[in-house]
């Protein structure tokens, strides 16, 4: 008999498809009416002598060999190539019969039953090297199976299992198709007992197979389903995180594909390759928000990883700019894009901080642009103004006093450099009783208030 | 003039490292430099102008250093030519004790061989050199190199040190040429310089200096009272353990030695405002605090100087100006009056008969207005109050007087005594009378002038005797002569052996 063996590139490069079942034979699994096949008592004859005796016989072989497993006289793994090769003769024998009488005695059941050992075996088989031609034959047998099966729990079993192997191959098309028939047989099931696991295994890799076909309303909509009958809390987060996922561009899949694999770059500190992608990403991105986010990633990368820090702050500010921000101008009014807004003041301190030596004057409009913004580090941003301006002992305390306005923000050494400015400064100013106060804050370490 | 300014202005030029003229070199434009990425021009041109009230680019910060430095070069070169200056005046006006002036001025001032090598090479070719032609040099050079002072702190208002500089550049020019408004310009900068750093004790110290050579009282006194409040207020933050002084200010230890010389120069304005009570209570702080023997005398003294006359301080100054040309002779006259005008200024009848003592003695013994100062004495004495038994002064600073006028009245009748001998009479009476240390010499007289009645010699010998002490053995001798003559006029041979044997006993 010929295997089907033609693998052919799928939509991904590390895909392969199984070729289309060949449902010729099916007719001979499913024929009902005798009166419509014109059966010769010679061919009736030799398929029972010469095809179903000789094959019930390799059959009844493999029978005793199964027995002798169960007795422990051997382990089914020592002898799953015989039991299969056992089967495998079997079940062309029978085959033959059936091609040549479908309605001969017991053919029916012996084959079926052949099948039903076949695929069981076929699924446990070790297949290291032989993974494709087991699995191949397995699917095979699958779909025979599905020809003449009526129970509606094992159709979904076959459904599933042809599923989970397209899903194994890759072929998400084919997988999505068969767990949307299982899946969609459940629903249609009054039965009650259907199990939930089931259902939710049928969901998942329905999901996830639209998800590679980047159908993202379906995909979407599949891991909303199994998230109602998830079975456990990390499962639950599992797909809540999908649907984030498909959701990140509002369902531009191709772009959260990108993204996960700059992220999966920056992970791996592979910041050039992350660059890349990101920049591929923000070609591709639908929405503002997800090329806000894609932004503020790539920025951060250039910015702190690449020693791009113009460009990357250049791209933060083309963003944060635009913003629209709340009345005193000092916060945007999308708390959304409150990150970006953080960062950029990041972006800037840093250079403020890089400036410090060689250029005071950018140095200084740097903390000036954060001390605009209200963010986390505005009040660092206040100590630095007040820092380079200690030549002006009026402008400095005004900064210092900002700064202590934002106290909290500070770290202990940062808050002792306060009150350190505070008293030099209105010991500058000649006020030497005020500047025993904070000399006194500076000395004891009275920093909280 | 211009033959000699040339070399020099060669010389200035090569020092600052151009051939052009000054004022071109130290302006140079600023370099335009990229605006920081990532920030809105709006916010860079605010940020930018804060900036600017409180510091400047590196850049421009870098050029001011530059002119900076150049100036402080003019002005040791300024210095090398004030230094052969003043020695070309010792050495006489010629090129070679110049050159040699030259030589040690490099050994002496320790700068710029180069400098040198150009300066003595410019020196051989002019010859002579006068004073004048030097300090000239020196006068166009301070010129400039205010100029290029102000450049840089132009360049830089936020470099204290640069003004700190430039001050002393100007105190010192003002040492040099005598320009008054050197000195101004100088406290003009100190000024601003302390109005934006009110914490730095030795800019407020120098302005009070300055203030001071200016004669500006008030000023130097506040500025004195600024430094001392800096030193006394920054003192904690300056210490190691801080803290524990937190619970007891005032046991703040503080620099002893300098907030003595604060208070000490405190205490100098107050006087030279004639402000009496507060110099008073500033030295007698500084005398509580130094540790210095050599200080608190000095302290003391100037107290006791400013007490003179109950701290009338103006009053002690004309006195310390007439007691200046007393020590000259020709002067005497001018000294004479200088007291006489004092004496209406005097607060206390103490000084006022000090200072009568002092025309008196003037007038008697420098000027020959015997009766004028014989009579002031005089009138002093009568004021004077007296034991009522002894007749001496009851305040013992007043001996002094009680000798002076006795002497005065000895002296004018030994001088009547050929010529007036009634006028002698009754000065010798007058000087007997007076509780003074001359009193028996005056008896003596009294009891020669008396020997027709003997019993009258015997009465003035004996009061003479009362002061036996006073007698030298030559004046004993006369007084034992008197004595045995009188007694054997009168008979008494029995007590003229007596004084016989006396006076042989000297003899």
């Amino acid at each position: 008999m010929m295997i089907l063996v033609n693998i052919v590139n799928a939509q991904n490069n590390d895909s392969t498809r199984f070729a289309p079942f060949d449902t010729s034979f099916c007719k001979y699994l499913t024929a009902e009416n005798r009166s419509e096949w014109n059966i010769s008592s010679e061919d009736s004859a030799t398929a029972y002598n010469e095809y179903f005796l000789p094959g019930y016989q390799v059959f009844r072989k493999f029978r005793t060999l199964q027995d002798q497993i169960r007795k422990g006289r051997f382990t089914q793994d020592e002898k799953i190539g015989t039991i299969i090769d056992l089967l495998e003769e079997a079940k062309e024998k029978f085959e033959f019969a059936i091609e040549l009488n479908p309605f001969g005695k017991n053919f029916q059941t012996a084959v079926r039953s052949v099948y039903n050992s076949l695929e069981r075996y076929y699924s446990v088989a070790n297949k290291d090297d032989k993974k494709q031609f087991v699995d191949e034959k397995r699917y095979i047998i699958l779909n025979k199976i599905l020809c003449y099966e009526k129970r509606r729990i094992q159709i979904m079993g076959v459904h599933q299992k042809l599923g989970k192997m397209y899903w194994d191959y890759k072929d998400w098309e084919n997988a999505e198709k068969h767990f949307l028939i299982a899946s969609e047989l459940i629903f249609e099931s009054e039965d009650a007992k259907i199990d939930s696991n089931r259902l939710f295994q049928y969901l998942y890799y329905r999901g996830d197979s639209q998800l590679k076909l980047y159908k993202a309303d379906y995909a979407r909509t599949s891991f909303e389903y199994a998230r109602q009958i998830a079975p456990s809390e990390l499962w639950y987060n599992r797909l809540t995180n999908l649907i984030k996922y498909i959701n990140w561009d509002d369902g531009n899949i191709k772009a959260s594909e990108v993204r996960q694999s700059a992220l999966i770059f920056a992970n791996q500190k592979k910041f050039e390759e992350a660059e890349k992608k990101y920049r591929d990403l923000i070609n591709i991105i639908k929405t503002q928000s997800a090329l806000y986010s894609a932004q503020l990633q790539l920025a951060n990368i250039q910015f702190f990883q690449l020693d791009k820090k113009e460009e990357g702050i250049n791209r933060l500010w083309n963003i944060v700019e635009k913003l629209p921000l709340t009345p005193d101008r000092s916060f945007p009014a999308d708390t959304s894009l409150v990150r970006h807004w953080n960062y950029y003041a990041r972006m800037c301190f840093s250079l403020g901080n890089e400036k410090m030596q060689t250029n005071k004057k950018q140095s200084f409009a740097y903390y000036y642009k954060i001390s605009t913004m209200e963010c986390p580090i505005r009040g660092k941003a206040f100590l630095s103004l007040a820092n380079l301006t200690t030549s002006n002992s009026e402008l400095c305390l005004e900064y210092c006093n900002r700064a202590h306005d934002y106290l909290h923000q500070l770290v202990e050494v940062e808050k002792i450099k306060l009150f350190e400015l505070m008293y030099q400064m209105y010991s500058v100013r000649g006020d030497f009783d005020e500047a025993l106060t904070w000399f006194k804050k500076a000395k004891q370490g009275n920093l909280n208030n | 003039m211009k033959k000699y300014l040339l070399p020099f202005i060669i010389i200035f030029a090569i020092l600052c490292g151009c051939a052009a003229h000054k004022k071109m070199q130290v302006v140079q434009p600023a370099e335009t430099e990229p605006s920081p990425a990532g920030i809105d021009s709006v916010t860079i041109s605010i940020a930018d102008s804060i900036f600017s009230l409180a510091s400047i680019t590196e850049t421009e910060a870098e050029q001011a250093d530059k002119i900076f430095k150049q100036a402080i070069e003019l002005k040791s070169l300024i210095d090398t030519v004030w230094f052969i200056k003043e020695k070309t005046k010792l050495s006489g006006h010629d090129s070679t004790k110049a050159l040699l002036a030259v030589s040690e001025s490099e050994q002496y001032l320790k700068i710029n061989p180069e400098e040198y090598k150009v300066l003595k090479k410019m020196m051989k070719k002019q010859g002579k050199l006068t004073d004048a032609v030097l300090e000239k040099i020196a006068e166009d050079m301070i010129y400039q190199t205010i100029f290029v002072f102000e450049t840089a702190i132009r360049k830089n208002k936020f470099r204290i040190d640069y003004k700190r500089q430039f001050s002393q550049f100007l105190k010192e020019s003002f040492v040099k040429l005598k320009e008054r408004a050197l000195l101004e310009r100088a406290a003009l900068e100190l000024e601003k310089a302390v109005e934006n750093l009110k914490n730095n004790r030795v800019l407020f110290s120098d302005l009070g200096a300055i203030y001071w050579d200016l004669a500006q009282w008030q000023n130097a006194y506040d500025n004195y009272e600024f430094a001392k409040n800096v030193l006394i207020k920054r003192a904690i933050f300056g210490l190691p353990n801080p803290v524990k002084y937190f619970d007891r200010l005032e046991e703040v230890p503080v620099d002893t030695n300098r907030l003595v010389g604060y208070l000490y120069r405190q205490a100098q304005s107050k006087i030279k405002l004639y402000e009496a009570q507060p110099a008073l209570s500033l030295l007698r702080e500084a005398i509580d605090l130094t540790p210095l023997t050599k200080n608190k005398e000095a302290y003391e003294s100037i107290v006791e100087w400013i007490n003179w006359d109950d701290g009338n301080i103006h009053a002690v100054e004309i006195r310390d100006r007439a007691d200046s040309l007393w020590h000259v002779k020709e002067r005497h006259k001018q000294a004479k009056d200088t007291y006489v005008a004092l004496l209406s200024e005097l607060w206390t009848k103490r000084t006022k008969h000090q200072i009568g003592w002092n025309i008196s003695t003037l007038d008697f013994h420098h000027l020959n207005n015997k009766d004028e100062g014989i009579a002031r004495m005089m009138g002093i004495i009568k004021e004077s109050e007296t034991d009522s038994l002894t007749g001496a002064p009851v305040d013992s600073a007043y001996k002094k007087y009680f000798d002076a006028y006795g002497v005065m009245c000895f002296l004018q009748g030994s001088q009547y005594i050929s010529e007036n001998l009634n006028y002698a009479y009754i000065y010798f009476n007058q000087a007997a009378n007076v509780p003074y240390n001359g009193r028996a010499k005056a008896f003596l007289q009294l009891a020669d002038m008396t020997k027709s009645d003997a019993a009258e010699t015997i009465r003035f010998c004996e009061k003479s005797m009362n002061y036996m002490d006073q007698l030298d053995e030559q004046s004993q001798n006369v007084l034992y002569q008197l004595l045995y003559s009188s007694y054997r006029k009168m008979g008494d041979f029995e007590k003229s052996k007596k004084w016989y044997d006396l006076w042989k006993g000297l003899n």
